[in-house]
């Protein structure tokens, strides 16, 4: 599988990448790690005239932190950079749990936060190889008539599958993002259309900067959980995260819910998290939470497993993250029958 | 003390693999070289109209572009219906159709998209019940090989031994219950490659990621009309193979034809996509068991209905379907069978041998229904197994000859080791253990009316030592197995052994790696070979130490007279003796093999085509997650029994290589397919266990001696696979009561069973 | 578009002419000559290209050679500390048994190597996770985790001289055997 020409790009600084994205628009691609973009070009997914690669953008690097600002993550930070750092492991918990379970160990040397939070939408009749593709037929994504997933429908519905934005979502994250007009920062939920085909929000001649992730609240315990058929490797078919606030009488002062690989953008999941706003986190109360982040995901036939099972599994991980979450809160937690 | 056998040697090429010197054939490059491609089929069933490929031509850097017209035509395979590249019509999507030969593969990528073939389109069948009814789109012509071409089915084995209805009479129970497997991919870590080189004078050499040279060989100067003499077929180090490789591939037959018209080396590797969808499967199958046993718990009569999928082409579908009632008689004690099989044609891709040759899909059903009698009957599995196990001695219904077996012993080794009695039945909620049983054979007459290897042993005078056979190591370690059976004829240190194997110009005849036959017959041929020089050593020796040399004995390179013991001479002593005093010509053994076995009767099934038999009982213990319906094995305890162990650590590493891959087809791998089409080729999606997957293993070696096999070894590469599924399947059921009679058991299948009990979410 | 880089592999000065879509994969193989990174798949799911670059875990496939200007790149072939001097995990995988057909070892070794630079004596479910994108279809993984958890037994032991090593039988071999279990 040999991958098209293109000619290589490697600016090290924001500026001269900017320069270059605003130059070429519809003829480059921005590249991280190139763990997934690298695979799509191969199987002639896309077509590029020019691949941009960040890593050298000394702008993009490094994880920094101070009690005003909280987290900033460069773009172009490794996930095992991110996964192994003492403070987000502490501080950030569900985030490094989220970055240390994707791929396998290479695609989290090689892989970026960037990468992970812009990752394309996946969908097992696009991620295919043009012999694949050919044989089936094209589907609305790939130029086709219909969705073959969503028969009969204009729209892509392929799967967000990246780890770590829920995690992200849960902390209120932030994006920073550079272009030829300048900088803006917006909320990470802004950054996702929610449209498989165009998922991610960016202009051309736009690139992720920075992710930044506030201070969490005092007491916040978070967590992130993910499903998969084999505990390396393998995609999220389902992932949730959870950030849940307790107060001395283990009233919920505080409660986010995000999914993964279930809908075509990483969701909130507010009435669940509704549902556990002021209340004490009884097993009952907690069931009628993952009931309505159940009723929210509607995973469709975007990949072998079959929907009804990865909403059951929707459902466990929600469970399970709300409860690790609510175990790592500072007022301690354990959970009562209803 | 033994100079190497029953010792942790390491093996010979472990050092070139872990250096990265080990080379295999896509790590070939030679001057000149280029790329090959293939062109596929994205019809399931299609007649081939014209094929235009003067815009490929026209692409700078592409070289040549052969398709089926440009070459012989001649079907292959062991019931020929194939060919390097099809001609007339396309049976399944991926059928080879033309090949491209250019400077660079991105060329010769680009060149395939040039290529305009105009098909007709044939409706086509996916489903073997649906290709078995009349009117179902013919596959294949009618011809003399195929049973039944109307209804597409490809053979048909009918057999009865015993009196099947009498058997029935005894019964006092009779059970009957249906189990599916699926298709599953060897999914070697290496794909399918081979690099061909044509030199003027007329002669091709392959390089060739195969398991059988010399079938290759036969194979290829068929298709390509040529002598075998003008067909060299050399296997480097292969990436794996258990039976994916054992067949010529169109990878071999175009990178022969595409070298021939260039002139220039060529190089065909398959994509991993490729590999996975469309070289050769583990047959599906549907298998219907009817089985009467007494009260006591002993089997009287079985009656097996199997339908096996055989894909768009034969492979050694045949043959395998011929030796499934073989699967059924060996085992257990079955007095009267009754087998009725069909090998039926689809427009899915091909069927082939893999690591069982339809032992493990017969096995998951049977030991699937003896558990269940088990339960049924109040008897425990291992009391059941006890009551019909096979013994020494045995001859089975259809003539197979038991030599030695160790399979109660292996049920008692397996059941003590994991206090199995005592638990079955009784872990809490969500844990249970399984047993499953196993046999495979050591080698297997059926192709050929021979079953054989040769292979020829020289000293040299430093008192090292070269073999050469024609074995292939496949990653398996057989270089190494019979290094040590040489070295431990000689008497002379395993590393001072050099093997050559593999290469039909310079290695003598072997038929390859398959049936668990490598260890036995050319363990066999070169023991003769290593014995044949080793009576001439001993001859100089005795001359130069002036003892008969009935009276010597070689060992660990030094040879000594047993009555008079300090007599005795370095080995490279006696061979520099022999060179200046006997003849002087070097000392050259030679040793062929021909196993004493019966070749397959395909009327009768009858015949005992394998010179002995392996035997194994496994226990798995599992648990199953009732909330994700994910099953988890955490042990897996396996006895067997494969004659005296040459090499413990190998034996080990074919033990749990094999849990490996009888746990992915248990628990995880499967293909969806789509009216033909694999929609998951890759093994992002078709899921093969990894490191943290796998479960902690047991084995335990129950000793027996084989008379004919070489030092008392039988094969170990098949049988311990075989038992897998069964015994995983059997450990769930214990776990949370559910039983799934079709593979994988996927946790979804899991979840929709328990809700149906009405247990859990 | 061609261009020229210059990277050292496995300690070795290297001035390159490639395309710049060209895989380091690729031009380790086909125009260096160090066949020891496998190609089992192409799109980074069998772990066979592993190598290290600047010192981290990367499989070669994906990436692209152009990206090594300047780095260094270690492959299967520059893991031995000499020609007589082996790495511990090569010795370790020789002696458990841990290579069958041996073409997931050497990714699987420079998968390993990122895991023993941080951590030489790593817990089994370390090990798990550092050769958890490594496939590895024939020895069902077991040997490979043993050689891996004791590899730094042989850390300057007399067996990581390869001729020692593959002599290694009888009392020594016990011996070491026994060491680490
Ligand atoms: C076998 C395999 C298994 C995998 N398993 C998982 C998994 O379990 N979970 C998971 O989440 N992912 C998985 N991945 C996908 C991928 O490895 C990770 O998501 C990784 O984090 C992507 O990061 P990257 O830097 O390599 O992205 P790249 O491939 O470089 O880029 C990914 C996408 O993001 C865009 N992009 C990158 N950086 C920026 C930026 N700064 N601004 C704007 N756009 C940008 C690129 O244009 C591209 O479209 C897997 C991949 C493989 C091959
Ligand atoms: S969701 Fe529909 S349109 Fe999108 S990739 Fe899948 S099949 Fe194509
Ligand atoms: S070849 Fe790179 S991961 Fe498989
Ligand atoms: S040793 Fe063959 S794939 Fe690992």
């Amino acid at each position: 599988m040999s991958l098209p020409a293109f000619k290589y790009l490697r600016p090290d600084s924001l500026e001269e990448a900017i320069f270059l994205l605003g130059s070429h628009p519809g003829e480059i691609m921005i590249m991280a790690g190139g763990t997934d973009l690298l695979v799509s070009l191969k199987q002639k997914l896309f077509q590029t005239a020019r691949v941009l690669d960040v890593k050298a953008v000394s702008e993009l690097r490094g994880l920094e932190f101070t009690e005003t600002d909280g987290l900033k993550v460069g773009a172009a930070t490794r996930l095992s950079d991110l996964a192994a750092d003492k403070l987000v492991q502490t501080r950030y918990t569900g985030v490094a749990e989220a970055a240390q379970s994707v791929g396998a160990a290479a695609h989290r040397s090689m892989g970026t936060l960037g990468g992970n939070v812009c990752l394309n939408n996946r969908c097992w009749y696009f991620n295919q190889s043009p012999t694949w593709r050919t044989t089936f037929g094209s589907c609305y994504r790939l130029g086709g008539e219909s969705c073959l997933v969503a028969k009969g429908t204009a729209r892509c519905r392929a799967a967000y599958c990246g780890d770590t934005a829920p995690s992200l979502l849960v902390m209120g994250a932030q994006v920073k993002i550079g272009g030829p007009t300048g900088f803006r920062t917006v909320p990470l939920d802004e950054l996702y259309t929610g449209d498989g085909k165009a998922s991610i929000r960016l202009a051309p001649g736009e690139l992720v900067v920075e992710i930044t992730v506030p201070i969490p609240e005092v007491g916040v315990g978070t967590a992130y959980r993910k499903y998969r058929l084999r505990d390396s490797i393998d995609f999220p078919l389902a992932g949730a995260a959870c950030a849940i606030g307790l107060d001395d009488e283990g009233t919920c002062t505080h409660a986010r819910i995000a999914l993964t690989a279930v809908g075509s953008r990483p969701e909130r999941c507010p009435q669940a998290e509704d549902v556990l706003a002021g209340r004490k986190l009884t097993a009952g109360v907690i069931s009628e939470a993952v009931e309505a982040a159940r009723s929210q995901a509607r995973p469709l036939r975007t990949t072998v497993m079959p929907p009804p099972y990865r909403r059951t599994m929707v459902a466990l991980m929600v469970r399970n993250a709300i409860r690790a979450a609510a175990s790592r809160c500072e007022s301690g937690w354990e959970e009562y029958p209803s | 003390m033994t100079t190497a056998i029953r010792k942790r040697l390491p093996r010979n090429d472990a050092l070139q693999k872990v250096t990265g010197d080990a080379q295999y054939a896509d790590d070939i490059y030679l001057p000149g070289m280029l790329y090959g491609k293939l062109l596929r089929s994205p019809h399931a069933h299609a007649r081939i109209l014209d094929i235009d490929t003067e815009r490929a031509l026209a692409l700078p850097g592409v070289r040549a572009v052969v398709c089926g017209i440009d070459t012989s035509g001649i079907k292959y395979g062991t019931v020929p219906d194939e060919q390097g590249l099809a001609i007339d019509k396309v049976r399944f999507i991926g059928d080879e159709v033309a090949a491209v030969a250019a400077v660079d593969e991105e060329t010769a990528e680009e060149a395939l998209a040039l290529i305009d073939v105009a098909y007709e389109i044939l409706p086509s069948v996916h489903d073997p019940l649906l290709a078995m009814q009349e009117g179902a789109p013919v596959i294949h012509e009618a011809s003399a090989h195929i049973y039944d071409a109307a209804r597409n089915i490809s053979r048909r084995t009918h057999l009865a031994y015993g009196n099947v209805e009498a058997g029935f009479a005894q019964a006092d129970y009779v059970f009957e219950h249906t189990f599916e497997t699926q298709m599953v991919n060897h999914a070697t870590i290496e794909p399918h490659s081979a690099v061909a080189q044509y030199d003027p004078g007329g002669k091709i050499t392959l390089y060739s990621s195969c398991q059988t040279p010399f079938l290759i060989r036969s194979d290829l100067a068929a298709t390509l009309q040529m002598p075998l003499t003008r067909v060299r077929v050399v296997k480097p180090r292969v990436g794996g193979g258990f039976g994916g490789k054992r067949e010529m591939m169109a990878s071999d037959f175009s990178a022969a034809v595409l070298a021939m018209k260039t002139g220039r080396p060529v190089k065909v590797t398959y994509t991993r996509e490729e590999a996975l969808a469309t070289t050769r499967q583990r047959h599906p199958t549907r298998i219907s068991l009817r089985t009467g046993v007494t009260r006591g718990g002993r089997v009287v009569a079985k009656e097996c209905h199997m339908i096996m999928e055989n894909g768009a082409y034969n492979g050694r579908g045949p043959d395998i379907l011929g030796s499934c009632p073989n699967y059924l008689t060996v085992l257990y004690r079955t007095p009267n069978i009754h087998f009725d099989g069909y090998l039926v044609y689809t427009n899915n891709p091909p069927g082939s041998a893999f690591r069982g040759f339809g032992n493990p899909q017969i096995r998951f059903a049977d030991d699937s229904q003896m558990d269940i009698i088990a339960a049924e009957l109040g008897i425990d599995p291992v009391e059941l197994r006890h009551l019909n196990v096979r013994e020494a001695g045995d001859v089975t219904p259809n003539k197979a000859i038991i030599t030695s077996c160790g399979l109660r012993e292996c049920v008692e080794e397996v059941d003590r080791a994991t206090d199995f009695r005592n638990r079955w039945g009784k872990l809490p909620f969500g844990q249970g253990v399984g047993l499953a049983c196993g046999h495979h054979t050591c080698g297997f007459k059926s192709l050929l009316p021979h079953d054989s290897s040769a292979a020829v042993v020289k000293l040299n005078d430093d008192g090292t030592a070269n073999v050469l056979t024609g074995a292939s190591d496949v990653g398996q370690g057989s270089d190494t197995a019979l290094g040590m059976i040489a070295a431990e004829e000689l008497g002379i240190p395993f590393h001072r052994i050099e093997m050559t194997t593999a290469d039909t110009e310079v290695t003598p005849m072997d038929l390859g790696s398959y049936a668990s036959r490598v260890t036995f017959i050319a363990g066999h041929a070169v023991r003769l070979a290593a014995a044949d020089a080793k009576s001439q050593l001993l001859e100089a020796a005795a001359d130069l130490l002036r003892t008969p040399p009935q009276d010597l004995v070689s060992e660990n390179g030094v040879i000594c007279s047993l009555e008079h013991p300090e007599r005795s001479a370095l080995v490279e002593e006696a061979i520099q003796h022999h060179l200046a005093h006997g003849p002087g010509s070097p000392i050259l053994g030679r040793g062929a093999y021909n196993a004493p076995t019966d070749r397959l009767n395909r009327e009768t099934g009858e015949g005992n085509t394998s010179p002995a038999y392996s035997f194994g009982a496994q226990v798995a213990e599992v648990k199953v997650d009732p909330e994700t319906g994910r099953v988890r094995v955490i042990r897996m305890t396996s006895a067997i029994d494969c004659g005296v162990p040459l090499n413990p650590t190998a034996i080990e590493g074919q033990v749990e290589g094999s849990v490996a891959g009888g746990m992915g087809q248990a628990l995880l791998e499967s293909f969806s397919q789509h009216e033909g089409l694999i929609l998951n080729p890759s093994l992002l999606e078709y899921r093969v266990p990894l490191a943290g997957e796998m479960p902690d293993m047991d084995t335990i070696i129950v000793e027996t001696e084989e008379k004919e096999g070489p030092f008392g070894a039988k094969g170990v590469g098949e049988f311990v696979q075989i038992p897998t599924a069964a015994a995983i399947a059997n450990a769930v059921y214990d776990a949370i009561g559910v039983r799934i009679h079709d593979l994988p058991i996927t946790p979804d299948k899991i979840l929709a069973a328990l809700s149906k009990k009405g247990v859990g979410t | 578009m061609i261009r020229g880089i210059s990277l050292r592999v496995n300690g070795v000065a290297y001035n390159l002419h490639i395309q710049d879509h060209w895989t380091l994969l690729d031009v380790l193989r086909a125009h260096l000559g160090l066949t020891g990174a496998k190609k089992g798949c192409d799109s980074g799911v069998c772990g066979a290209c592993s190598v290290h670059i600047d010192g981290g875990l990367a499989l070669a496939c994906l990436t692209l050679a152009a990206e090594c200007e300047g780095c260094e790149v270690t492959t299967v072939e520059g893991l031995a500390r000499s020609p007589h001097e082996l790495h511990p995990l090569q010795a370790s995988f020789v002696f458990y048994g841990a290579t069958q057909c041996g073409i997931c070892t050497p990714g699987m070794l420079m998968a390993a190597k990122a895991l023993y630079d941080r951590d030489p004596r790593p817990t089994r479910e370390a090990i798990h996770d550092a050769v958890g994108g490594n496939i590895c279809r024939c020895t069902g993984y077991a040997k490979i985790v043993r050689a891996i958890e004791h590899a730094h037994v042989f850390e300057a032991s007399r067996l990581l001289d390869p001729k020692a090593l593959m002599q290694a039988q009888g009392e020594e071999a016990e011996l070491l055997a026994e060491e680490s279990r």
